[in-house]
Parts: structure tokens; sequence; C-alpha cells
């Protein structure tokens, strides 16, 4: 009945996370003799990071990939992109992202457009609205999972509108007489 | 057992054989454990019994599982997600030596001196629906009758609730995750790695726990699985907190 499969924009989202995670974790063995590296994804395209010293209170916005290694306390909000808390990150705040991969700890209710994936290191206690959710073996969650119903409903609205659109009339034949 | 295998000509020995000394090993390693698909026959049941709710609210305290959750909110239900299992300490080791029909009873004999209760925070009548599934396997009798009050406390008048009891009879059952693969059909997963339910329930046991609620279904299937769904009397009254 429904599509398991994961669409191509899942799938490389989820890739960038995984490539943002890996050579944020060989930059971070790294670090004792060199300055800290920007993660990057695979297409080299740097992503913001906030880094394992930091500790922020606030709103949190923006408009690309975010990688949260620190502590987060408030709202975090980053509307078509992907977020990921690392190993080492704290979050006490509300998240909203087109993707959400978890392996730290977070506390609050979490919003994504696609998909939220708490992988084994991660620690979620909260309510999460999304459409899709992996949870890894040893994960720890706690909360409530439920399908953001009106966007489900606009799209399955816009998809009937679509389907109404491209209906063809009924093609008349010319029956030999 | 003398295997050589070629090294790669980029490889930094000067030589162009690498000798691996190999053992067969001397204790057959255990199998892989081996899911299985079996059928249910309360789930569809549960879902058509739920289908007058606008958006059923279900309280899983079963062995967290993803699949699960996506199937039930692709099912247009809300999910409150609190694995009870995981959470629960170990079982005593057996007593050695003892049939294991036998085990129950001395279990009876030495009881604990306070029973193992689920300890929920949610509030008072919110939920729709609760999926046991095999929860009340890993209680004894007084446990599982005062966690069933406390699961009726948190379902609404004429909520539902769905277990599974394994009546087999082995000397070690292990622990099982249920993936829902469709409302007919459930994947049993083997975790061999989590400690094992405790507790073989006769049906005149299960019967008797479930005397506070009204009985919808209880099916005994091929496998030795019973399952059970109940539901919640209208107005509860004398229960204990």
């Amino acid at each position: 009945m429904w599509n398991w499969k994961e669409t191509r924009d899942e799938k490389s989202a989820a890739r960038s996370a995984d490539a943002a995670a890996q050579s944020y974790n060989t930059a971070g063995h790294e670090t004792h003799h060199e300055s800290r590296r920007t993660p990057m994804t695979q297409s080299a395209q740097p992503i913001a990071m906030i880094g394992q010293s930091i500790h922020f209170k606030g709103e949190l916005t923006g408009n690309e990939d975010l990688m949260i290694d620190g502590v987060v306390e408030g709202k975090i909000d980053l509307k078509e992109h992907h977020l990921t808390i690392g190993k080492n990150g704290r979050i006490k705040a509300d998240l909203r992202a087109k993707s959400i991969t978890i392996q730290g700890e977070v506390t609050g209710q979490i919003i994504a457009d696609e998909k939220v994936d708490i992988q084994v290191t991660g620690r979620l206690q909260g309510d999460i609205i999304a459409p899709r959710l992996s949870i890894a073996d040893g994960a720890h969650f706690k909360g409530s999972v439920d399908m953001d119903r009106k966007a489900e409903s606009a799209k399955a609205a816009v998809s009937h509108d679509d389907k109404q659109l491209h209906v063809r009339p009924p093609q008349r034949v010319a029956m030999p007489v | 057992m003398q295997v050589t295998t070629p090294l790669p000509p980029s490889a930094p020995s000067g030589g162009g054989v690498r000798s691996i000394q190999t053992r067969a090993p001397l204790v057959p390693q255990p199998a892989a454990p081996v899911r299985r698909h079996h059928s249910t026959n309360n789930l569809k049941r549960l879902l058509d019994a739920l289908a007058s709710c606008p958006a059923p609210h279900l309280l899983d305290v079963g062995r967290m599982c993803d699949q699960n959750i996506n199937w039930l909110i692709h099912h247009r239900c809300k999910v409150t997600v609190d694995d009870q299992i995981t959470t629960l300490p170990p079982p005593p080791p057996p007593p050695k030596n003892v049939p294991a029909h036998f085990r129950d009873s001395l279990a009876d004999m030495e009881k604990p001196p306070a029973p193992v209760v689920i300890e929920l925070h949610h509030p008072e009548g919110l939920f729709d629906a609760v999926l046991c599934w095999d929860l009340l396997d890993y209680l004894d009798p007084a446990g599982a009758r005062q966690s069933l009050e406390r699961f009726a406390g948190l379902l609404k008048p004429r909520g539902y609730l769905l277990a599974f009891f394994n009546c087999e009879r082995a000397a070690v059952r292990p622990a099982t995750r249920y993936r829902i693969m469709d409302a007919d059909r459930l994947e049993y997963e083997p975790l061999p790695d989590a400690h094992p339910p405790g507790r073989a329930y006769e049906n005149r046991e299960i019967l008797e726990l479930f005397a506070g609620f009204d009985l919808v279904n209880s099916c005994y299937l091929k496998n030795q699985m019973r399952e059970i769904l109940v539901q919640n009397k209208p107005v509860r009254t004398g229960r204990s907190s």
C-alpha cells in the first residue's frame, strides 16, 4: 500500500549527513595537531557546524545544512535543510528541518518534513512530527510520533489536482462505416 | 590447513606470496537467529475497531520498532512509544536441575518481596489503544495484574488493549521483537542478546488477568502464541491508583 522506497532526495540527504559525520569525526581525531577542519559533504561543499565547545542559548535559524556537536538550548529552525546532531551534541530545543539525524542527546519537539533518523548513539525524549522515522537498535526514544496531517492532506490535494489536470479527454475513434 | 594467497603487486613486503594459518573451528558457531513470519488475527481487528476514531492515539509499551511506528502513523494513528521491556530488570536465573514445567511453580513459591510493576507517566484516559505485545510474559502475575490496572487507567473508556502470550513451555524462549509486515502478518525477530521472558502463562491465568476488561477476541495460533484483544470497561469503578 505504501511506497517504502526512499526517494533520491532522502537518500542523498542521509548520505551527505553520514559523510559530514564521518569527515567531522576524522577531523576530530586530527585536531590534536592541526586546526579544526570544517566538515565537508561529498560535493566538497562545507556545511555549517557548531563545535563541541560551543554552548548556545536562543533561536537558531539558517538556510544551509547544519551539524551541531555542542550544546544548544532554545529553538532551531532550518526549514529546507538537513540538521545533524553529532555524538557530542546536547540539545534542549524544539527542532525544525527537512530531515534530522540524531547521534547525540535531544530533548524537545521535532518537526521534520521528510525523515527523522535516530542512530545507535542517539537519545531522544520528545514528540516527533514527521512522515518517516528510523531508529537504530540501541538508540533510545521516548515520546510520541505523528504525521503532519495538514501537510499530508495538502500534498494529497495537490496530487489529486495534478491527476485531474493530466486526465486526457476520451479520444474519438473513427469507426469504419 | 595452509592457504596461500597472492599479494597485490603494490604490497610493501617483497615476497609475492603470504601464508595464512587457519584452523577449523572447534566449537560450531551458533546459527544466526531466524526471523519468521506468522499470521496475526487481532491487529486487523484492532485497526477496524479504531476506524471510527478520527485520529487514534496508541501507546506502544513493547520493544521499540521503527517499522511498526511508521506503519501505524501511515494508518493515521498517533503513536506514543514507551518501551518498557528494555528497562525491566533481568529475571533471576532459573534453579538448576528442575524441569522446565516446574519452574513457574517454584517461582510462585519463591516470590520476590515486591512485584515488578510497569511505571508509566502519561495522563489518565489519553489512549485509544495500548499495544502490550508480550510485555506481560516478563512480569509475574501480581505485577502483570497491577500493570493492567495501570493500562486500564490510561485507556479511554472502551479503549482497546492487545497482548501476546507465548504459551510454549520450552526451557529457553528467546526475547522477540514483533514487526508489523501488514495487518495480517508479523515478523518475529529473535533477540538473543536481550533477556528472555521469564513466564509462560496458562490460559486460565490469562483470562484471570483480563477479568477487568471485556474480551473482544482471544485466539491461539499455530506457533503456540496466544493473541488477546480486550476492551476497557465503559466506566471503571473501584480501581486502585
